[in-house]
């Protein structure tokens, strides 16, 4: 039977599922949009992925599960995780197997980025950058139903610009405002959208970078390095070869699913995951207003088939202490 | 109309026990503000004006919801300010024009102010305050419920320290909580007396020693600096410093009421030429609130051996916000990894947390670096020999 890890990282805008076999290699990589709840997103990566794998090998067993993304806690419950991980440790965890002496790691995703230093394999600074959101794919998408242009092609219009114009980028109110401006000014496409790109870098350094040593090795990932325009974009800033390592988009939950696999083995331990069975059982989660006290706590519930598995949020352990005893069970 | 008045007090961690205290030793009536909670904080925020630092608005929501409460009582609201070119002066006016331009008006605000150097201009002025605040009483009255409160804030903080020191060496997980949170009430509700204080003090320290833990664990040490609202209130900080200690770390908060006090109100001068020493060629003149202080606290943490420090910067406070420029300099000089971390209403926990994790794994990950480097070292020193 083929021993596999899994790895899911939910974001806010898309949830990547990966499995990995024993030499740590993606067999399968899912990059899905997450439309309606994570829940939905997650039991629907799973089932696909569930499908396409047992058609490969036939019989599979997971021996690891790692989840990580702004809602890899959900995932974790959902699934039965023995690796919670945040996404910096997993994204650069992934990248430096890739390209192991790489200094800088530049991450865009859809709603969020982050730069990543690393020095001899270990991560020594970092910025995230999750309020402001010029510098994300998000940003982005925006630009391109405006334009006109679909987002898949926009590297290529910029990489087809002889003089890209200047977009004025500290934030996303003024580069679209500028770029209108540009536009009835009668600039190409082509022009705006290098404009973009090279806008959108400069943000993303203005902001995450300030003041930091940027050395080579660059990698670039996240749903945004298969832009090929920003790509170049960053060459030119950074005036060095950026990498943009294979499983590009996919590389948090492929982190993830490496870091959760070397726990299992490290630890002897039996994996938590709870099998494919999940994606049958019905979840929900609720949401409310602690009442027990002055705190309020803003507590979130998850519900799996009428029974309440975790409960978060809750400062005084209130309502997650209920539930020591049946997470154990659950456990075994 | 003569009402009797309630007093309130910015509640600030777990020190509000020792405040809480010291009024009713003096015979008056106190409220102590609810911790914020999202409706505090809209109702702080969106009265504030925008350009004010954080705390701020959410002590204004903090007051906002006592008064609305309570239309039956009159409060003084006794207000803390220090010297400085910061906002920390335009608190108390600001807090009456709002509040009455919100409809209420039960209440007025005392402003307490720092002493200021010399001390024999400022002490006297400090009393003077302090007389308009609490009225006179018979002076040993006075000095009593100073004494107390002071026994109580140093009480709930020998707690506390030895509660995030257990965390991360405790066998059953929250374990040190449940211990700390009967230890604090036992001090909160403690007789007025020094003796029966530092009577229920020992004891609870020796029981919370006798939880299971593991002493002898190396674990990454993190320094807290920043603000000093914001980092001593567990409530709007988001439990930093639990967080933290429950990823295994080993914490030190750089500001406390008692430090804090001390260094400002007694020992100025020394302090400010302490400060001066260190930071020099960063930022050696005052800039308000706590910059300064930020700045020594990070060079210091660095000099005992800590490996990282974490800002606590409020959205909107003008001194730690050129601290943290200044601090990421700092930063690089000294190789010592600081994070800062901006608050405001919409800080939530999701990414505060992801950023809390990420800098603890990269501590840790730090640490197997340096430990490797030094044992290829030795090693190299003894094929050489
Ligand atoms: S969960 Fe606990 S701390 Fe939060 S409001 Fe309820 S009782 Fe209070
Ligand atoms: S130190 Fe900062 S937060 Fe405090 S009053 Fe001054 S500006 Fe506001």
């Amino acid at each position: 039977m083929k021993e596999l890890a899994l790895g899911i990282d939910v974001g806010s805008v898309t949830t990547k599922v990966v499995f990995i076999d024993e030499n740590d290699e993606v067999i399968e990589g899912l990059y899905l949009r997450t439309t309606g709840s994570p829940i939905i997103t997650i039991k629907k990566g799973m089932t696909q992925a569930y499908a396409y794998i047992t058609k490969k090998y036939g019989d599979v067993e997971v021996m690891a599960v790692g989840t990580t993304g702004s809602g890899r806690q959900l995932a974790g419950v959902i699934v039965g995780a023995d690796m919670v991980k945040n996404e910096i440790s997993a994204h650069a965890y992934a990248a430096i197997r890739e390209v192991p002496d790489a200094s800088t790691i530049f991450e865009m995703g859809g709603q969020d980025s982050k730069i990543i230093f690393i020095r001899n394999g270990a991560v020594v600074d970092f910025a995230m950058n999750t309020v402001c959101a010029a510098g994300t794919g998000s940003f982005l998408d925006h630009q391109a139903e405006r334009i006109g242009v679909p987002i898949e092609k926009f590297g290529e219009y910029a990489l087809k610009s002889e003089s890209p114009v200047r977009i004025a980028g500290r934030c996303t109110v003024f580069a679209e405002s500028d770029m209108i401006h540009k536009q009835q000014m009668g600039a190409t496409s082509e022009d705006i959208i290098a404009g973009l790109s090279e806008s959108l870098v400069r943000n993303y350094l203005n902001n995450l970078a300030r003041g930091k040593e940027l050395l080579p090795k660059f990698v670039f990932q996240g749903g945004v390095s298969e832009n090929i325009g920003i790509i170049k974009a960053f060459e030119q800033a950074v005036g060095h070869e950026v990498i943009v390592p294979k499983n590009n988009k996919i590389m948090g939950a492929w982190g993830v699913a490496m870091l959760a696999k070397r726990e299992i083995e490290i630890t002897g331990r039996q994996t938590n995951f709870k099998g494919f069975k999940i994606t049958e059982l019905k979840h929900d989660t609720r949401v409310f207003y602690c009442d027990g006290c002055a705190n309020n706590c803003e507590v979130y519930e998850v519900i799996e088939n009428g029974e309440t598995i975790a409960y978060w949020g809750d400062r005084c352990g209130r309502w997650s202490n209920r539930l020591t005893s049946k997470v154990r069970i659950s456990k075994k | 109309m003569h009402r009797k008045i309630t007093y309130t007090f910015p509640r600030m961690g777990y020190s509000y026990a020792a405040f809480e205290s010291f009024f009713k030793i003096l015979g008056y009536d106190v409220m102590v503000p609810d911790p914020s909670n999202s409706k505090t904080l809209k109702e702080g925020v969106s009265n504030s004006p925008q350009g004010m630092c954080f705390p701020f608005k959410i002590l204004l929501g903090q007051f906002a919801k006592l008064l609305k409460e309570n239309p039956d009582k009159y409060f003084k609201i006794v207000s803390l300010e220090s010297y400085g070119p910061c906002r920390f002066g335009y608190y108390s006016p600001l807090y009456n024009k709002i509040l009455e331009d919100m409809g209420v008006t039960n209440f007025e605000v005392v402003n307490v102010e720092g002493i200021y150097p010399p001390w024999y201009k400022g002490v006297p002025r400090f009393i003077k305050k302090l007389v308009k605040l609490v009225g006179w009483h018979a002076p040993w009255a006075g000095v009593r419920a100073f004494v107390i409160a002071g026994w109580k804030v140093y009480a709930v903080e020998r707690l506390e320290r030895k509660f995030y020191h257990l965390i991360p060496r405790e066998k059953v997980s929250g374990s040190s909580e449940k211990a700390f949170n009967r230890a604090f009430e036992r001090i909160h509700h403690a007789p007025n007396k020094v003796k029966s204080i530092k009577k229920i003090l020992n004891e609870e320290l020796k029981k919370m020693d006798q939880i299971d833990h593991i002493d002898d664990v190396e674990l990454p040490k993190v320094g807290l600096v920043g603000e000093a609202y914001m980092l001593m209130d567990y409530s709007n900080n988001l439990e930093i410093e639990k967080k933290l200690a429950y990823m295994g770390v080993d914490i030190d908060r750089s500001l406390w009421v008692t430090n804090w006090t001390l260094d400002r109100l007694l020992k100025t001068k020394q302090h400010l030429k302490h400060m001066k020493e260190v930071n020099k060629g960063y930022l050696d003149f005052f800039i308000g609130g706590d910059g300064q202080e930020s700045i020594m606290n990070t060079i210091l943490y660095k000099k005992k051996g800590f490996d990282g420090v974490i800002q606590v910067l409020p959205f909107g406070c003008l001194p730690e916000t050129a601290a943290k420029q200044i601090l990421s300099n700092v930063s690089e000089d000294y190789d010592v990894p600081v994070l800062s971390l901006s608050f405001d209403e919409q800080t939530g926990d999701a990414g505060f947390v992801t950023r809390l994790e990420a800098f603890v794994d990269m501590l840790k990950s730090r640490r197997e670096i340096k430990s490797k480097e030094s044992k290829a070292k030795k090693a190299e020193s003894v094929t050489t020999r």
